[in-house]
């Protein structure tokens, strides 16, 4: 290679990573996202040095107490008190290391076993992937919620026992979009030549699929994210997910359900920012599928 | 005059800017007449045809100086009108006959659908029409056909099908955007000549698009070259095979390939490529490629008189009988 | 034709018994049945007796075959809360909650299908954008929410609907608004996804340069086309509609299975548990068989195979 050419490949690589830079900022919805989801994270972290007191402290006699922009309300307690008189301010921040622990939590779980069924379905092709598709379809029709809550019931809740059972109840759209790259993959040149020069076969999904599918992998586990925390909440709510007095959100809503006629800030509060937390979570995973397909990138 | 089109551009926005497709083409088709435009792939031919008919991608901006069927501005037309003469006077066939037809209806009610978009006919009527039609592009059984759905005929049967979806209701232009080149060899004489039989007994006028200039020279009563955009020569069909003027169309002509090549010995090609559109070019699009390229193409050159009715956009006609060069 | 249909009922009966066997282990698996049977103030020695009387001690396989052949039969055990036939208890909650379902489908239909027409046929416009912000929402709205906040709008606030029951036609409209606004993202999407490609295709182009008018360009060529897997999406929506009753009948006290189902899990009622759950599975098969055969039933490739 010549200076010159040296040179210009130096350059474009510069603007490549530019450009790419630049995409991402333009990405107005990723952008929105990413800004939500590090909120929450930020929330989760720095919980004792954000929370303004300890989310079990209980205080009757301040019970109710109206947020600050409604009449009554005070900054003392900026999002009001619940019906043990629990700074709902504390509680929201705490919760969101429950949603965020969740969706990690899941996300991981069921990655791991959506990776290996779609992998070995996409790479080893014929009877394999037969059976594979067979499990996914037959997971698709389970009912989710119904078994997530029986289970829990069953195995008694914790916040555990729910990060693993959504996590084994998840997996499938893991497994389906692995499938569907790995297959892609399979039939690849840089694969070919591996499986030429005599790889074996672990060494080819180890060196060459898995390190591909690390941006669909990105993308889906965000997706999946979402969709855990979503059903954390709806168990919760259901009083069969993560146990009380921890304060998740889906929990809250649920407890603020008794005071919907005078108090449903309680029921509207910790929705919104579950609402937000998917909403975001959702947001990024969309946006980094635009910004990392092959697709998009030309 | 059936169609008359003048200073023909069309624009397309892509992510990197506007390629400018089409630059200032003309041309005007009478009734029973052929025109052929010809040129490789990406040089404006098929997007032109398209244009005529005002189905350019939403990303494609038409602008023409004149533009009328009939003695009608197109350019006038409201989206309704230009409908009415879309598959009525004006008719298409296209390219490629395995996805060009709707694979969830039948043959039959796709012909009917034509010719109901345009005439008030009955069901009835409309079949005879289409029975009628798909008997003279040489389909036996027409009447059970009708029943067939797209994916139960071969190719070639598509094609002829489309072709008479086309003819449905008679028109008096028929654009053909490479109707053949997608069927096998032993199918495409067959439908070519289908083809220029029943323009004949009908009277239509026809544009040919293709790359074929065999074809051309057996159908054609004008030729349009174009290269990069730009038409480099157009003339009468007979005087563009015996004075080919512009150095593109001889070098067109140089790789047809002929019979009595002989064997194993490489194929005539014309060295180079065709430059991007994305940048307006000044001067003669040709140039990289010509063998006569000197300082004075690279000024913006216009289509110059060469005979009756013949064009080429060169300053160099006449000059030096040019060797083709054959490059392996 | 007649072949795929039977391979593909085989593979639904197929499918059928493997997830009826995965539920079936997976919620025994995840606890003592004994003990969730006794109840909490039970001693080891109750849990032990009942142990013995409803065969838990035996291996898994031997108790979910003895199951499987009660349900073969049409017997799904006896609830043990209510002391009479899962069957018969079944029956009339099912059909509180298909009806609910069916109405939720429509109106996402109704409302999902025109939507990705339109996006599709205009992609980047402003009803484009508008209909991706409501999809959007919808992905993320927890549906227990939603439910809550029409009840404190229309319930509390406005007090022009009941915000529980099933004693008059309007008690059905908001869980109906939840559970279809469930289901609208996921089919919008594909919609218009199937549209725009539908729009490209080289037949949509014929239909146009043949003069065909659009309306039926869109409707009758490119929607048609689009509307195969559309089929396929809501079929499988309307399964997990049903599994996703058990939130909507909870918040809007609606007696169907979806709260049985909660309340029985809340219980330990096990029969009426794996009753519910092979029946919710089931209907997701058979929905996705229906789906299979109609997509093959409109779609003259397939047919003629």
């Amino acid at each position: 290679m010549t200076e010159a050419s040296a040179f210009s490949a130096e350059s474009s690589k510069v603007n490549a990573t530019k450009s790419r830079l630049f995409r991402w900022l333009r990405h107005g919805s990723l952008m929105l996202g990413l800004l939500i989801f590090v909120t929450v994270i930020v929330m989760a972290v720095f919980a004792p040095l954000l929370a303004p007191y300890d989310p079990y402290l209980q205080s009757l006699p301040a019970r109710f107490t109206p947020p600050v922009w409604l009449p009554g309300g005070g900054w003392e307690h900026p999002l009001g008190t619940d019906q043990l008189g629990r700074d709902y301010l504390s509680r929201i921040i705490y919760g969101a290391q429950i949603s965020l622990s969740i969706g990690v939590g899941t996300a991981i779980v069921s990655g791991i076993i959506g990776t290996f069924i779609g992998v070995c379905a996409g790479y080893f092709g014929g009877k394999v992937d037969s059976v594979a598709m067979f499990v996914i379809t037959a997971r698709l029709a389970m009912p989710v919620i119904l078994v997530a809550l029986a289970v829990v019931a069953l195995a008694g809740s914790s916040l555990t026992v729910v990060m693993l059972t959504l996590g084994f109840l998840l997996w499938d759209r893991f497994a389906l979009v692995i499938r569907a790259t790995t297959i892609q993959l399979r039939s690849s040149e840089f694969v070919t030549a591996a499986e030429l020069q005599g790889a074996s076969v672990l060494q080819i999904i180890g060196h060459e699929i898995l390190p591909n599918l690390l941006n669909n992998l990105i993308v889906v586990a965000t997706l999946e994210m979402a969709q855990a925390m979503i059903l954390e909440a709806a168990l919760s709510f259901l009083g069969l997910g993560v146990p009380a007095p921890l304060p998740s959100w889906g929990l809250m809503i649920s407890e603020g359900k008794a005071s919907i006629l005078f108090e449903p800030w309680l029921i509207t509060i910790p929705g919104v920012f579950l609402f937000a937390l998917v909403l975001g979570t959702n947001l990024l995973g969309d946006g980094l599928r635009d910004v990392m397909s092959p697709h998009g990138r030309n | 005059m059936l169609i008359n089109v003048e200073n023909l551009n069309i624009d397309i926005a892509t992510a990197n800017g506007t390629l400018a497709a089409v630059q200032d083409v003309s041309f005007c088709v009478s009734k029973g007449e052929t025109l052929c435009i010809v040129g490789e792939s990406g040089c404006g031919k098929s997007i032109t045809a398209l244009s005529l008919l005002g189905l350019l991608p939403k990303v494609a901006t038409r602008t023409a100086r004149a533009m009328t069927f009939d003695g009608v501005d197109m350019q006038m037309m409201s989206k309704a009108e230009l409908r009415a003469l879309r598959g009525n006077r004006l008719s298409m066939i296209f390219q490629e006959p395995m996805t060009a037809l709707n694979p969830l209806h039948t043959i039959g009610r796709q012909l009917l659908d034509v010719y109901r978009a345009h005439r008030k006919a009955s069901r009835k009527e409309a079949k005879e029409r289409a029975i009628y039609l798909l008997e003279q592009v040489g389909i036996t059984n027409a009447v059970q056909r009708l029943n067939n759905y797209p994916h139960e005929l071969s190719g070639g049967m598509r094609q002829r099908v489309v072709i008479a979806m086309a003819l449905m209701c008679e028109p008096e232009l028929i654009v053909a955007d490479e109707p053949t080149t997608a069927l096998d060899v032993s199918i495409q004489a067959e439908l070519l000549r289908l083809l220029i039989d029943l323009q004949k007994s009908f009277g239509m006028g026809m544009i040919m698009i293709t790359h074929d200039l065999g074809l051309v020279s057996r159908i054609a009563d004008r030729v349009i070259v174009m290269y990069a955009g730009q038409v480099v020569e157009t003339a009468p069909a007979e005087k563009l095979f015996t004075n080919p003027s512009h150095p593109y169309t001889r070098a067109l002509l140089g790789s047809v390939p002929d019979p009595s090549h002989p064997r194993m010995k490489p194929l005539p090609s014309i060295p180079g490529t065709v430059p991007s559109l994305l940048n307006r070019m000044e001067g003669c699009h040709f140039l990289d490629r010509c063998p006569l390229a000197s300082d004075a193409c690279r000024k913006p050159i216009q289509l110059q008189q060469i005979g009756g009715n013949h064009e080429a956009r060169c300053i160099k006609v006449g000059e030096g009988k040019i060797r083709l060069k054959v490059v392996a | 034709m007649l072949n795929y249909a039977v391979r593909r009922i085989f593979m639904a009966c197929l499918l059928a018994l493997f997830v009826s066997f995965i539920s079936y282990s997976l919620i025994f698996a995840a606890g003592d049945p004994a003990a969730a049977v006794a109840g909490e103030a039970s001693t080891a020695a109750d849990a032990e007796r009942i142990r013995q009387l409803y065969g838990f001690d035996q291996p898994i396989l031997v108790q979910y075959l003895h199951w499987l052949s009660g349900v073969l039969r049409g017997d799904l055990g006896t609830s043990l809360y209510f002391d009479q036939p899962v069957a018969t208890l079944l029956l009339g909650r099912f059909a509180m909650t298909a009806q609910l379902g069916i109405f939720a489908l429509i109106l996402a239909l109704v409302i999902a299908v025109p939507l990705g027409v339109a996006a599709g046929r205009w992609p980047n416009s402003i009803i484009d954008r508008l209909a991706l912000l409501f999809a959007v929402i919808g992905q993320a709205m927890p549906s227990f929410w939603f439910a809550l906040l029409l009840i404190i709008l229309f319930s509390v606030k406005l007090s022009i609907l009941p915000a529980s029951g099933t004693a008059s036609w309007q008690s059905f409209i908001m869980p109906t608004i939840v559970l279809g606004y469930f289901a609208m993202p996921a089919i919008m999407r594909l919609t218009r996804s199937g549209m725009i490609s539908a729009l490209e295709a080289d037949y949509i182009r014929t239909a146009r340069a043949m003069g065909l008018s659009e309306a039926r360009v869109l409707f009758d060529y490119a929607l048609r086309n689009a509307a195969l897997p559309i089929i396929s999406l809501s079929s499988a929506q309307f399964g997990f509609l049903l599994a996703g009753s058990v939130v909507v009948e909870s918040v809007f006290a609606i007696h169907g299975a979806g709260s049985l189902a909660w309340e029985s899990i809340a219980r330990g009622d096990l029969p009426t548990i794996q009753a519910l759950v092979l029946c919710f599975s089931l209907f997701y098969v058979v929905l996705t068989l229906l789906a299979d055969m109609l997509n093959a039933m409109l779609d003259p490739r397939m047919r003629s195979k």
